[in-house]
C-alpha cells in the first residue's frame, strides 16, 4: 500500500479533518479575539500553524529508530532549557516561562510534555518485561518524569507540569503496573498533596483558585459577584469566564454582541480563556463540534495505539492521547467552572507558539505510526 | 477510551447546564459591565439644646481648588483675572497665586491648590446663620489692604450694634468702633486711596447684617471658564454657638488606624477612612447613635440591548442595597439662656466652672467651663488629640472644669457636719471655742479668722465656716469615718452624667500608706474635714450633694440628655435611668443643715451675706481652697519668651480656690448651682456673686410663688450690705503669712518639723 493509500484509510482521514477542522477554528476564534483586544496575535499564530504543519509533514516521514536515537538528546536539552528559564526567563504574568530567541519567546515546558512521552516511551520498550512494572522498576522512569515537573513548577507554572505527569502516568498505565505499586502511589501521591497544601509548596494563589473554586461549585454563580474585589478577586477570572460562556446559550450569539459583552472583562481571551470566547460566539452547538473534534483526535491516537505493532509506538501514540486529551479536559474544564483556574492552554485553540507546534508535531508522529503500520 | 468517553460527556453535561439551562440567567448577569456598592454615609445626628436650638449640626463646606496639573503656563494669567474678577481677592492674594502657578515643580506631582476655603454660599461665615435673600446691596472692597465697606447707612449709627461710627482718619469713610465694621461711598480707599472695587451683594446674614455674595454660585456659573478649578464640597461638623458649651458637646475628629482597627482580627475595619469619630464629650459618648448606620447602594452600568435589561430591577434588589440610617437628633437638658448667663457671669474670671441641675430631677440646666475652645477649630483635625490632662495651654481650655476634680474646700463641711451628728459626736448645740488656731499633734492649725470665732454651736460654725469648730470635728470622727460618710452622702462616685467625669478623691489612712511618703498621720483628718489637703471633688458633685441636701436627702442622677429626637421631632422614649437613691441621714439632721445653710447666705455674719437673689431666697455654702501653686515646667518653658504672661500666670497661681454652691429657693429647691472659681479668690467674694447673677436669671424667667415675700428682704440686705463689707474684711484677705506652692511632698510633715509652721500648706484654710 502506498503512503497515500495509507492516508485515506477512514481512521487516518477522520485523524487529520479533526487537526486541520481544529487549526481552522483556532485562526478564525483569534481573529475574533484580535478584533476585540486590538491586537494581531491571529497573523502569528497562522505562521506558527503553517510551521508546524510543515514539521508535522517531517516528522510524519522520519524514521521512528533516529527519532528514539535523539529522543534522549533532546530530553537533555529541554531539561537544560528548563533550567536556564528560571535563570533567564522572559516573566510573563509572574511567571517565568519564556526564552527569547531571536524573534520567538518559546516555551521549553511545552515541547517536554512530547519529549516525555517519547523517552518513556523508549524507555519502557526498551526494558519491556512481561510482568506488570513493579515500583522499584520504576524508579527510573519516574525521576525522568520528576525533574521536568520539578522544574516546571518552579517556573510557576502548575497547570504544564501536571501535564507533564498526567502524560507519563498515562503511559504507565498503558503499559501495565502492579496493582499493589498502583495503590502504594495512589496514597504516596494523596499525603504528598496533602504536605505540598501544607507546607506552601503550593503557593497561595493557586490554593486561592482551588478554594474559590470549591466555593463556586456550591453555589453554582447564581448571584453575580458585586465586583468589589476588582482583580485581586480570586474568583474573578473564572466567574466572567463562566458568564460568558452562559451567555452563548444554544446557539450562540453574534460577534457584535458578544464583543459588547462581559467577554471584553474574561482574562487571556486569547489564550487560556479562548474556549470562553469560542462558546459565547457559537454556543451549545458549536462547542459540540469542537468538543467532537477534539473526541476524534483523543479517538484516533488511542486507535492507532491499539493497532500499533510495536510497543514503542503503542507507548508513544498513548502519549501523544494524553497530551491533547489532558490539555483539552483542564482547559474545558476550568473554562466552564468544572475545575479551578490552572494556566494550561487549549491544545491548537490558544494563541502560542510553542503549544501549537507540540500539538502538531504530535499530530505528525500520529501519521508517521498511522502510515508505517503495515509495512512491516 | 471508555475513559475519555466518559470525561468528555461530564464535559458536555456541565456545558448543557451553563448553556442550555442556565443561559438566560448568565446572560442578564453578562450585560451588567460593573457592579458596584456605593457607601453612603449617614448624616450625624444633631444635638439639640432643651428647647430645640440647635448645638450642633452639619453644614456643606466648600472650597475652590485648581489643579496644577491641567494649568498651562500661558493659561495663567488669563485664570488669575478670572478668580480676581469672581472672588474679592487683594493684589497680595493674587500674586501668591500666580507665583505658585507659575512655580517650577512638576505639575502632574503637585497637590491640588486650595484658592479659596469656606466659601459663602446659604450660611454666614461669621456666625454661620442661614443667609437671606436681599435686593441688592452696593460694597467696596479694596483690592490692596483686602478691607470690605458697607454703603454709609442714612442713621451714622452701626447697623449692627447702633453704636455711633466715627470717621476713619485721612480718608472718607465710618467705622463702628465696637464691632469694627467700615462704611464707604467713596470711590477711594481711605486708608492706601486706591482704587476700591465695586460690586453688588445679594445675600444678607440676618443675624450680624452683613451682606455677602453666594460665591459658589458665581465660581458653578463661571466655571466653564476655568476648566482647569474645581469647587469640592465636604460636609463639617459645625458648632453654631462656638465657646458656649464645647466642653460639654465635644467634638469629631477623624478616625485613626487604632480606631479602625477591628475588634476581632477577622472582621472588617470598623470605620472607613474618612470616618469622623466623636473625640470628647456627648459626640464621644452617644457617638454610636449619633453617627446613624451608613448604607450601601448599588450601582450597576450595564452593557448590552434593551432586552437584556429586562429583570435588572430584580437583579438588584437581590444585590440588596443597605438602606442608610440617619444619626439619631439628641435633645439635652441643657437650657442654653442660663448657660449663656453663667457664661456672661464669669466674664471677669480666668478660669473656673459654673454648673446649674435641676435640684428634682438632676438635669443639667448649664455646664460651662472657663476658658472655652472653638469645638469649629478643632473638628477636622486629622491627627488625634491628646488627652486634655496633656493639654499644656494656659488656664487649660481644653479641661472640662466643670467634672473636673479640686479640693471642695468649706463646701465639704457638710460632711463632718453630718457626719458627727449622724454618729452622735456631737448635738447642734456642742459649743468649741475657736481662738483662731487649733493645735493638733505637735503644730498649729489655723483658722481662715485670724482673730477668732470665740465660742461657735455648729449652726454658727457653718454660717462663718469656723475652720477649728470642724478640726474638733475631724479630730474626733478620723479619717475613715469622714471618708464613709462622704461616700454615703455622694462624693467620690459618679453623678451619672453622660459625659466623662472625674470621680475626686477621698483619701483614707490606706490611701495615705500607699501614695504619700511617710504615711499617714492623725493631722491628715483634720484637714480633710475641712475639705482641704488630698481631698478632691468635683463642682457637679458639689452641686449633686447639695442638691440632697435641699430636697430632704434625695440624690438625684445627673442627667445631661432628655432623649433622642424620633422622626416627627417627638422624643423617643427613653430607657429607665437609675433612680437617685435616698441619703442614710435623718431627717432632723437635715433640716438642720438646711438652717445653717440658710443662715449663710441669709444671716447677718454668714460667709455669702452679700450675695442674696433679689427675687428668691437662696441657701449655700462658700469655700476657699488654699491652692497656691507654681506654673508647671512645660508651661514656664513655654512662656520663656513672654516674662510678663508667665508672671501673671505666676502670680494668679498663688491665689486660692473660691467655690460657692447654693440652692433656690431655699424652702423648696428647684435649681442648684455650684460656682468654682479657679485660683479667684475668696468663695464668698468671688464665686457667691456668680451665682446670684445665675440664680435671679433662672428666677427672673421662671418666677417663684414666693419671690413676694423675699422681695421685701431687699432693702435689709442693702443696709446690711454696707456694715457686711467692714465686718467681712478681714475674711477677703489673704493670710498675712507667705503662701506656700502647693506641695504634695510631705517633707515638711510635723513628724520632722513638731513646732508651728505658718504657712504650711494646706492646713490653713479660709472660709
Amino acid at each position: 500500500m502506498s503512503v497515500l493509500a495509507r492516508i485515506r484509510q477512514p481512521s487516518t482521514l477522520i485523524g487529520l479533518t479533526c487537526v486541520f477542522g481544529l487549526c481552522a477554528i483556532a485562526i478564525e476564534n483569534l481573529h475574533f479575539a484580535d478584533s476585540m483586544l486590538g491586537t494581531t496575535y491571529n497573523r502569528t499564530q497562522t505562521i506558527w500553524i503553517v510551521i508546524g504543519l510543515i514539521c508535522a509533514g517531517v516528522t510524519a516521514g522520519l524514521d521512528m529508530q533516529f527519532v528514539r536515537r535523539i529522543s534522549p538528546i533532546v530530553y537533555q536539552v529541554l531539561v537544560v532549557l528548563l533550567v536556564a528559564v528560571l535563570f533567564f526567563g522572559r516573566e510573563i504574568n509572574y511567571s517565568k516561562r519564556w526564552l527569547e530567541l531571536g524573534p520567538a519567546n518559546i516555551q521549553p515546558s511545552e515541547f517536554m510534555k512530547i519529549s516525555i512521552a517519547l523517552m518513556l516511551a523508549d524507555w519502557f520498550d526498551k526494558r519491556r518485561s512481561q510482568t506488570p512494572w513493579k515500583l522499584r522498576q520504576l524508579l527510573m522512569p519516574i525521576l525522568l518524569m520528576g525533574v521536568p515537573v520539578a522544574l516546571i513548577n518552579r517556573e510557576p507554572d502548575l497547570g504544564t507540569s501536571v501535564c507533564v505527569a498526567l502524560i507519563a502516568i498515562g503511559q504507565l498505565l498503558y503499559d501495565g503496573v502492579q496493582r499493589r505499586t498502583l495503590v502504594l502511589a495512589l496514597c504516596v501521591v494523596l499525603i504528598g498533596l496533602g504536605l505540598a497544601w501544607k507546607f506552601d509548596v503550593i503557593r497561595d494563589y493557586q490554593k486561592g483558585r482551588a478554594e474559590t473554586w470549591w466555593h463556586a461549585m456550591q453555589d453554582d454563580g447564581q448571584t453575580p459577584d458585586t465586583g468589589q474585589g476588582g482583580a485581586n478577586h480570586d474568583n474573578w477570572q473564572a466567574e466572567k469566564a463562566l458568564w460568558a460562556v452562559g451567555s452563548g446559550r444554544v446557539m450562540g450569539r453574534p460577534d457584535d454582541e458578544a464583543r459588547a459583552s462581559v467577554l471584553r472583562h474574561v482574562p487571556f481571551v486569547h489564550t487560556d480563556f479562548a474556549l470562553a470566547c469560542f462558546a459565547e460566539r457559537w454556543g451549545l452547538a458549536g462547542c459540540l463540534v469542537l468538543f467532537g473534534l477534539y473526541l476524534g483526535l483523543v479517538w484516533w491516537a488511542l486507535h492507532i495505539a491499539d493497532r500499533a505493532q510495536e510497543r514503542f509506538d503503542a507507548l508513544l501514540a498513548v502519549g501523544i492521547a494524553g497530551l491533547i486529551f489532558w490539555q483539552f479536559f483542564i482547559n474545558a474544564g476550568m473554562v466552564i467552572g468544572l475545575l479551578p483556574v490552572v494556566g494550561v492552554t487549549l491544545p491548537l485553540l490558544s494563541y502560542g507558539g510553542s503549544s501549537a507546534l507540540t500539538v502538531l508535531l504530535g499530530a505528525g508522529f500520529l501519521l508517521n505510526i498511522a502510515t508505517r503500520r503495515k509495512a512491516r | 477510551m471508555a475513559g475519555v468517553f466518559v470525561a468528555v460527556l461530564v464535559l458536555i453535561a456541565r456545558l448543557v447546564i451553563v448553556q442550555g439551562v442556565m443561559g438566560a440567567n448568565y446572560e442578564k448577569i453578562a450585560t451588567i459591565e460593573r457592579v458596584g456598592k456605593v457607601r453612603s454615609p449617614a448624616p450625624r445626628g444633631q444635638i439639640k439644646g432643651a428647647d430645640g436650638t440647635v448645638l450642633a449640626r452639619n453644614l456643606e463646606s466648600h472650597s475652590l481648588e485648581l489643579l496644577p496639573a491641567k494649568v498651562k503656563p500661558e493659561r495663567v494669567a488669563a485664570i488669575v483675572a478670572h478668580l480676581r474678577e469672581l472672588l474679592d481677592m487683594t493684589d497680595a492674594e493674587v500674586e501668591s497665586l500666580r507665583s505658585e502657578l507659575l512655580r517650577d515643580a512638576d505639575p502632574r506631582k503637585r497637590q491640588p491648590l486650595v484658592v479659596r476655603r469656606d466659601l459663602v454660599s446659604t450660611h454666614c461665615p461669621y456666625d454661620s446663620s442661614q443667609l437671606e435673600l436681599t435686593s441688592e446691596v452696593d460694597y467696596r472692597f479694596c483690592p490692596v489692604c483686602g478691607r470690605s465697606f458697607e454703603p454709609v447707612p442714612n442713621r451714622k449709627a452701626c447697623p449692627f450694634d447702633q453704636r455711633k461710627l466715627q470717621a476713619i482718619p485721612g480718608g472718607d469713610g465710618l467705622r463702628c468702633p465696637s464691632c469694627e465694621r467700615e462704611f464707604s461711598s467713596a470711590d477711594q480707599c481711605p486708608y492706601d486711596h486706591h482704587a476700591l472695587h465695586h460690586g453688588h451683594h445679594n445675600l444678607k446674614c440676618p443675624l450680624c447684617q452683613r451682606s455677602f455674595n453666594d460665591e459658589v454660585a458665581v465660581l458653578r456659573a463661571n466655571l466653564h471658564l476655568l476648566p482647569e478649578a474645581r469647587l469640592q464640597s465636604e460636609i463639617q461638623r459645625e458648632y453654631p454657638f462656638r465657646f458656649l458649651a464645647s466642653h460639654l458637646l465635644g467634638y469629631v475628629g477623624y478616625v485613626t488606624d487604632a480606631d479602625r482597627a477591628p475588634l476581632l482580627p477577622w472582621l472588617p475595619p470598623r470605620f472607613a477612612l474618612t470616618d469622623r469619630i466623636g473625640r470628647t464629650g456627648l459626640e464621644r459618648a452617644f457617638d454610636q447613635a449619633l453617627r446613624g448606620i451608613d448604607g450601601e447602594q448599588v450601582v450597576v452600568r450595564r452593557s448590552g440591548t434593551d432586552e437584556s435589561a429586562k429583570g435588572m430591577d430584580d437583579l438588584v434588589a437581590a444585590l440588596q442595597p443597605r438602606p442608610t440610617v440617619p444619626g439619631l437628633t439628641m435633645r439635652l437638658t441643657l437650657d442654653l439662656e442660663l448657660q449663656r448667663v453663667a457664661k456672661v457671669a464669669m466674664k471677669d474670671v480666668f478660669s473656673g466652672a459654673a454648673v446649674v441641675i435641676d435640684a428634682r430631677s438632676g438635669e443639667v440646666l448649664a455646664l460651662y467651663s472657663k476658658p472655652s475652645f472653638d469645638p469649629n477649630a478643632m473638628s477636622g483635625k486629622r491627627a488625634p488629640h491628646g488627652k486634655t490632662s496633656a493639654d499644656t495651654a494656659a488656664y487649660a481650655p481644653l479641661l472640662d472644669k466643670a467634672v473636673h476634680a479640686f479640693p471642695p474646700a468649706s463646701t465639704f463641711k457638710v460632711v463632718a457636719a453630718i457626719a458627727a451628728l449622724e454618729e452622735g459626736i456631737v448635738t447642734p448645740t456642742t459649743t468649741f471655742h475657736c481662738p483662731g488656731y487649733y493645735d493638733f499633734g505637735g503644730r498649729r492649725f489655723h483658722c481662715h479668722s485670724k482673730r477668732g470665732h470665740g465660742d461657735v454651736n455648729m449652726r454658727e460654725a457653718i454660717r462663718s465656716s469656723c475652720d477649728v469648730y470642724f478640726y474638733h470635728l475631724g479630730e474626733q470622727l478620723g479619717l475613715d469615718r469622714l471618708e464613709q460618710w462622704s461616700r454615703k452622702l455622694g462624693f467620690g462616685e459618679s453623678t451619672g452624667i453622660e459625659i466623662y467625669e472625674a470621680l475626686g478623691r477621698l483619701p483614707t489612712r490606706e490611701w495615705y500608706a500607699q501614695h504619700v511618703k511617710g504615711g499617714y498621720y492623725p493631722g491628715f483628718a483634720l484637714s480633710t474635714a475641712v475639705g482641704q489637703k488630698d481631698v478632691t471633688a468635683t463642682p457637679l458633685q458639689v452641686a449633686r450633694v447639695y442638691s440632697a441636701l435641699g430636697r430632704d436627702g434625695i440624690l438625684p442622677n445627673v442627667t445631661l440628655v432628655q432623649g433622642f429626637e424620633g422622626a416627627d421631632g417627638k422624643l423617643l422614649p427613653r430607657l429607665p435611668r437609675p433612680q437617685g437613691r435616698d441619703l442614710p441621714v435623718k431627717s432632723s439632721t437635715l433640716r438642720f443643715i438646711r438652717n445653717a445653710l440658710l443662715a449663710v447666705v441669709n444671716d447677718e455674719g454668714g460667709t455669702a451675706y452679700a450675695s442674696q437673689p433679689t427675687n428668691v431666697m437662696m441657701a449655700g455654702k462658700t469655700g476657699t481652697a488654699q491652692a497656691a501653686q507654681r506654673p508647671r515646667a512645660e508651661m514656664v518653658e513655654r512662656l520663656k519668651a513672654d516674662p510678663l504672661a508667665l508672671g501673671r500666670l505666676t502670680a494668679w497661681m498663688q491665689n486660692d480656690h473660691a467655690w460657692f454652691v447654693g440652692y433656690a429657693p431655699a424652702e423648696d429647691p428647684e435649681i442648684t448651682v455650684a460656682v468654682f472659681v479657679e485660683h479667684g479668690g475668696s468663695g464668698g467674694h468671688n464665686a457667691a456673686p456668680i451665682a446670684v447673677k445665675i440664680v435671679e436669671s433662672w428666677f427672673a424667667r421662671h418666677p417663684h410663688a414666693k419671690a413676694v415675700e423675699v422681695a421685701p428682704a431687699k432693702g435689709r440686705k442693702k443696709a446690711a450690705a454696707a456694715a457686711q463689707e467692714l465686718d467681712e474684711t478681714p475674711i477677703a484677705d489673704p493670710e498675712a503669712e507667705p503662701t506656700m506652692p502647693h506641695d504634695e511632698d510631705p517633707a515638711n510633715r510635723p513628724a520632722d518639723e513638731p513646732h508651728d509652721i505658718p504657712g504650711d500648706s494646706g492646713d490653713e484654710v479660709l472660709p
